[in-house]
C-alpha cells in the first residue's frame, strides 16, 4: 500500500494529467472558456474518475485481460451516464453549460489511461486517491486555464466584473485559439519553473 | 473452448449489472428531470409574457408529435379569465452554428411582450451574448415586422455577430407572422 499524500501529491503535481501527461485535450481545450466551466468540467470528470477507479481496480481479478478494454468501457460509461442523470435532475444550471461535454467523458483518456496504468495493478483505496490526485490535478488545470482566459476575453473571473468598462475584451481568448496559447503559455512557464528548481 | 465462454460470460455479466443499475437510476431521477424541465420553461414563459392568473393552452408541440410549423415548434394560448391575453411562441431558427431557440411572448394586440433565447451553440462571447438582457430586452414592444438596422429594422445588432442577431429577428417575425396568419391577434 502507498502512501496516499504521495499518490495524491503525484496526480496533481508531479504527473498533472494536462500539464505534465497531456491526456484529456479534448475537454481541455473545449469547456474552458470560463472558470466555472473548467471547475464544472474538472470535478464531474474527478467524481467519475474516482468511481471507476475504485470499481475497476475491484474487479482486476475477476476481469479477464482480453476484455478488459470493453469492460472499462463500460464501467466508466455508466458512471458518466448516472452523473448525467444526477446533473440533470439537481444542477440544470451546470448541467446546460455543459452539455454537451458530459458524455464525452467517456471517451477522456485521463480516465481510461488511469484505469489501465494504475487501477487495474493496484489496490482500491489506492485507486481511489490516484482518482483524488489525477481529478483535482486536472479541475486545477481547467480552473487555471479557464481564469485566463475568462479574465483577458471578458474582463470578468467568476462571470464577475473585475475590470473597468474600458478594458478591452480580446474574443480570440474566449474562442478555440485562445485555449492553445494559454495552454502553451502555462505549460512553458511549468517547464521553465521546474528546470530551474532541477538546476538550482 | 473455455477461454472464449469465460471472458464473455465475465462481461455479459458485467454489462447486465451495469443495465441494471442505469434503469435504476434512470428511473428515480425522471421525475426530478421532467420537473426542471417544466420549471425552466415555465419561468421562460413567464418572463416572455408576464400577467396575473394565466391560463396556458397548447396549440402545436413538436415535442407531443405534432408537425413543426416552419421552424416553430411549440405555440401555447394565454387567457385570463377567459379572455385571450396573449402567446407564447417558440421558433427554432438558423443561427452561426444550429438553431436558436427563441421564444417571444406576444400580446393579443400582437404586440411582443418580452422575447428570450432558450437554447443555442452561438460562438461564446459573440452570438452567445443574444441571452443578455442588452440584446433581448430591445425587442419588447416591437410588433409587424422585426429586422436588424442593418436590415432596415431597429434592432441593434450584437457586435460581430449579425447572424445571430438576424435569426432571432427572424425568429421573431416569424411568431409574429403565425398570429397574423391565423387569426389570434386582432
Amino acid at each position: 500500500m502507498g502512501n496516499p499524500i504521495k499518490i495524491i501529491k503525484n496526480g496533481i503535481i508531479d504527473e498533472n494529467p494536462t500539464f505534465v501527461q497531456v491526456i484529456g485535450m479534448c475537454p481541455t481545450l473545449a469547456v474552458t472558456s470560463s472558470a466555472i466551466n473548467g471547475i464544472g468540467m474538472g470535478l464531474s470528470t474527478a467524481a467519475v474518475l474516482i468511481c471507476s477507479n475504485i470499481f475497476i481496480s475491484l474487479l482486476r481479478k475477476v476481469i479477464p485481460d482480453k476484455v478488459r478494454i470493453p469492460s472499462f468501457i463500460v464501467v466508466i460509461a455508466t458512471f458518466v451516464t448516472i452523473i448525467q442523470f444526477m446533473l440533470q435532475a439537481y444542477l440544470p444550471a451546470l448541467n446546460d453549460s455543459l452539455g454537451l461535454y458530459i458524455p464525452l467523458i467517456v471517451v477522456n483518456c485521463i480516465i481510461l489511461g488511469r484505469a489501465e496504468g494504475f487501477a487495474s495493478k493496484n489496490s482500491p483505496l489506492d485507486s481511489a486517491f490516484d482518482g483524488i490526485g489525477n481529478g483535482l490535478g486536472f479541475t486545477i488545470a481547467l480552473a487555471a486555464i479557464g481564469l485566463v482566459r475568462e479574465f483577458i476575453g471578458s474582463g470578468t473571473l467568476f462571470s464577475y466584473p473585475v475590470m473597468p468598462e474600458a478594458f478591452p475584451h480580446t474574443l480570440l481568448f474566449v474562442m478555440a485559439p485562445g485555449a492553445f496559447f494559454t495552454l502553451g503559455c502555462m505549460m512553458a512557464l511549468l517547464n521553465h519553473l521546474k528546470n530551474k528548481k532541477k538546476s538550482a | 473452448m473455455n477461454e472464449i465462454i469465460k471472458p464473455s460470460a465475465i462481461l455479459l455479466i458485467i454489462t447486465a449489472v451495469a443495465a441494471m443499475l442505469l434503469g435504476v437510476v434512470s428511473e428515480t431521477t425522471k421525475e426530478a428531470i421532467a420537473a426542471q424541465s417544466a420549471k425552466t420553461e415555465q419561468a421562460a414563459m413567464e418572463a416572455v409574457l408576464p400577467g396575473e392568473g394565466l391560463e396556458f393552452e397548447t396549440l402545436l408541440d413538436t415535442a407531443n408529435g405534432d408537425a413543426p410549423d416552419g421552424t416553430i415548434s411549440k405555440v401555447s394560448k394565454a387567457t385570463a379569465n377567459g379572455e385571450l391575453f396573449g402567446y407564447v411562441i417558440t421558433t427554432n431558427p438558423s443561427g452561426f452554428s444550429g438553431a436558436v431557440v427563441t421564444m417571444v411572448g406576444i400580446d393579443a394586440e400582437g404586440v411582443i411582450t418580452g422575447l428570450r433565447v432558450l437554447s443555442h451553440a452561438e460562438t461564446p462571447g459573440l452570438g452567445a451574448l443574444a441571452t443578455d438582457p442588452s440584446f433581448y430586452e430591445q425587442f419588447a414592444g416591437k410588433s409587424g415586422k422585426v429586422a436588424v438596422t442593418k436590415d432596415g429594422g431597429e434592432i441593434q445588432a450584437i457586435t460581430s455577430a449579425t447572424i445571430t442577431s438576424r435569426a432571432v429577428s427572424s425568429g421573431a417575425t416569424e411568431a409574429l407572422d403565425w398570429i397574423a396568419a391565423n387569426g389570434g391577434a386582432n
